[in-house]
């Protein structure tokens, strides 16, 4: 009886449990509970998100074997783009323009392509290469690659 | 497509880890274990093939990968086919209306799970900075990526972290053509998933049937709660967490008299944990030397000669990773947090108030409370049985007190971004152990002489 009481007393906590992501789906509204993410970070980081969509665009203008950079507004969030973009354009060689918010210009003004997010300026004689609602994408005019 | 092979490519590697299925100690477990097992073994087998591959420079593609490994699996599978297992009654089953509401209960944290992975809800920042980064440059390097790990710039990828999670990944890349950076969070919850029927059918072994399916249905329920709390999706939590559970379950389902017990699986798991994480190292230590200190304290017979593979296991499989870098040229071992006694004890009350506040695993701490209370009401029932799990769930939670002193600065938003998924094998053994307590009670299935002998 008393072994039977605790598998009884377990199945309920565990039921207990469950109302917290319960409570979580409730908040959501419908449609949006089960919609389809543009980016991986869409739900957990919405500035992040935008951060991945501009280099997903971008990826498609870097060439594989090619060299780019990325700058940004803020030191931080160059930081997280040239994070992410290792592993979003993994056939290209990034070179930082700054690394954890230490300016890095010596090595990011060797890459033939800058990644320029949020209309941060891009160094250097430039052709436009292409336009995204988060960024451009410059090529640089005597650049080695 | 992309998603789809990268699906496929992590369902191989039960595969390549066949003869687990076969191995006579784990033929008399229900499939879905066995399978488990073989997912196990297939991922720890490809992790140290990728390794040695690149230690003497042989190019990784999807075949030169494959054919070793399948050729060692269908030779080792024949073998350990041949052998006898011990007969072991089936375990009986437990009633069907515990099952039905372990079923639901399970079932919907899964499903919590599974939806909050495919929609974003709990991708880890992690995946995208580092863990799916190496995976990605991997496969384009067709190894291990040495200038990479190498580069001036290449902190955030702490290069030093065991290869497995970046391994299977470029496996996975080498067959997808890409990382499809929005599926691939998912098959997070495939690793948790492989860990369920394992921990249940160990639990079992210990537990009334309807007792062990109760409490494997709660840890199902915490820990996949826990998994979404914690933001774990793509990072190296799932893996881990597959690991230790399944060789602490293992472990734990041992029985005094046990002379020959096969330890192949938790030195199997304990190794794949080694290969995983950093922590993966420390969770070793403690549950092998929770196994050494149980075994001596309850007079276990051999314990010194069958603690050998549990310990040497995890130890060759890391010297293969240590191996990698010497030959390479890379700093050998892990990186230090600071030195080692330099701690920051001003912030000793910040650090227990943000463990405290970050412990809630999202359940506003009811998943750690309700088996502490249970532990807490059984004290004087607890026994050195249940060491190893003991032993992690303190030592892990100490290691983080003391790895959050080194910080210079207040650790606080540290401890908000990393206690509650470094923290969730400490969740797993703290149920793991609480539930087995149970068994301590009265001479019930647990220690009935018809309970079922695995060898």
């Amino acid at each position: 009886m008393r072994a039977r009481a605790q598998t009884v007393l377990l199945l309920v906590e565990s039921f207990v449990l469950l109302f917290f992501p319960l409570r979580q789906w409730i908040r959501v509204a419908p449609r949006e509970a089960l919609a389809a993410p543009a980016t991986p970070l869409d739900r957990t980081d919405g500035a992040a998100a935008r951060q991945w969509l501009f280099l997903r665009q971008a990826r498609t203008t870097v060439p594989p074997g090619a060299t780019y950079t990325v700058v940004a507004p803020t030191r931080d969030v160059e930081m997280n783009l040239f994070m992410m973009s290792l592993g979003l354009l993994p056939e290209a060689r990034g070179l930082p323009s700054s690394y954890y918010e230490v300016p890095t210009p010596e090595i990011g003004s060797q890459a033939r392509y800058v990644l320029a997010y949020e209309n941060a300026p891009a160094s250097g004689r430039v052709r436009l290469r292409a336009v995204f609602a988060e960024g451009q994408v410059y090529e640089r005019q005597a650049a080695q690659n | 497509m992309p998603a789809l092979l990268f699906l496929a490519a992590h369902l191989v590697l039960p595969l390549f880890g066949m003869p687990a299925v076969f191995h006579p100690s784990l033929r008399a477990l229900p499939f879905s274990a066995r399978i488990a097992a073989a997912f196990a073994a297939g991922a720890v087998g490809l992790t140290l093939e990728a390794t040695l591959f690149s230690i003497v420079g042989v190019r990784w593609s999807a075949v030169s990968l494959s054919i070793p490994l399948l050729a060692a699996s269908f030779v080792l599978s024949t073998q350990w086919a041949g052998r006898r297992s011990p007969i072991a009654p089936p375990l009986p089953s437990a009633r069907r209306g515990v099952v039905a509401a372990a079923v639901l209960a399970g079932g919907l944290a899964l499903l919590h799970l599974g939806l909050s992975l495919a929609t974003a809800r709990a991708t880890s920042t992690d995946f995208l900075l580092f863990w799916g980064v190496k995976g990605a440059r991997f496969a384009v390097a067709r190894g291990i990526d040495v200038e990479l790990l190498d580069s001036a710039f290449s902190h955030h990828l702490v290069a030093d972290y065991p290869p497995l999670v970046p391994i299977v990944s470029s496996w996975s890349t080498l067959w997808a053509g890409e990382v499809p950076w929005r599926f691939a969070p998912l098959l997070t919850a495939l690793w948790f998933l492989a860990a369920v029927p394992v921990v249940a059918v160990f639990l079992r072994r210990h537990l009334s049937p309807d007792y062990a399916t109760a409490v494997a249905a709660f840890w199902t329920v915490a820990l996949a709660i826990s998994l979404v709390r914690s933001t774990s999706g793509g990072n190296a939590e799932g893996p881990l967490l597959f690991f230790e559970s399944a060789a602490l379950a293992a472990l734990l389902a041992e029985r005094r008299q046990d002379r020959d017990t096969s330890r192949f699986f938790p030195a199997l798991a304990l190794s794949g944990a080694a290969l995983t994480k950093v922590e993966g190292s420390l969770a070793v230590v403690l549950i092998v030397a929770g196994v050494a200190l149980r075994d001596f304290l309850e007079r276990r017979p051999r314990p010194l000669s069958r603690l050998l593979p549990l310990a040497a296991a995890p130890l060759v499989a890391l010297t293969v990773w240590f191996a990698f870098q010497a030959t390479h040229g890379l700093p050998v071992g892990y990186r230090t947090h600071g030195e080692l006694l330099g701690l920051h004890f001003q912030y000793l009350t910040p650090v227990l108030a943000g463990m405290a506040r970050y412990l809630d695993a999202g359940t506003a701490w009811l998943s750690w409370l309700l088996p502490l209370v249970f532990l807490t009401a059984s004290a004087r029932r607890i026994r050195a049985e249940l060491l190893p799990a003991l032993l992690l769930v303190a030592g892990l939670l100490l290691f983080l007190v003391f790895d959050y002193l080194h910080d210079r600065n207040d650790p606080s938003i540290r401890i908000g971004w990393t206690l509650p998924r470094v923290s969730q094998p400490g969740l797993s053994a703290l149920i793991l152990a609480a539930g087995l307590v149970a068994s301590f009670r009265s001479p019930s299935y647990g220690t009935d002489s018809s309970r079922p002998a695995f060898r």
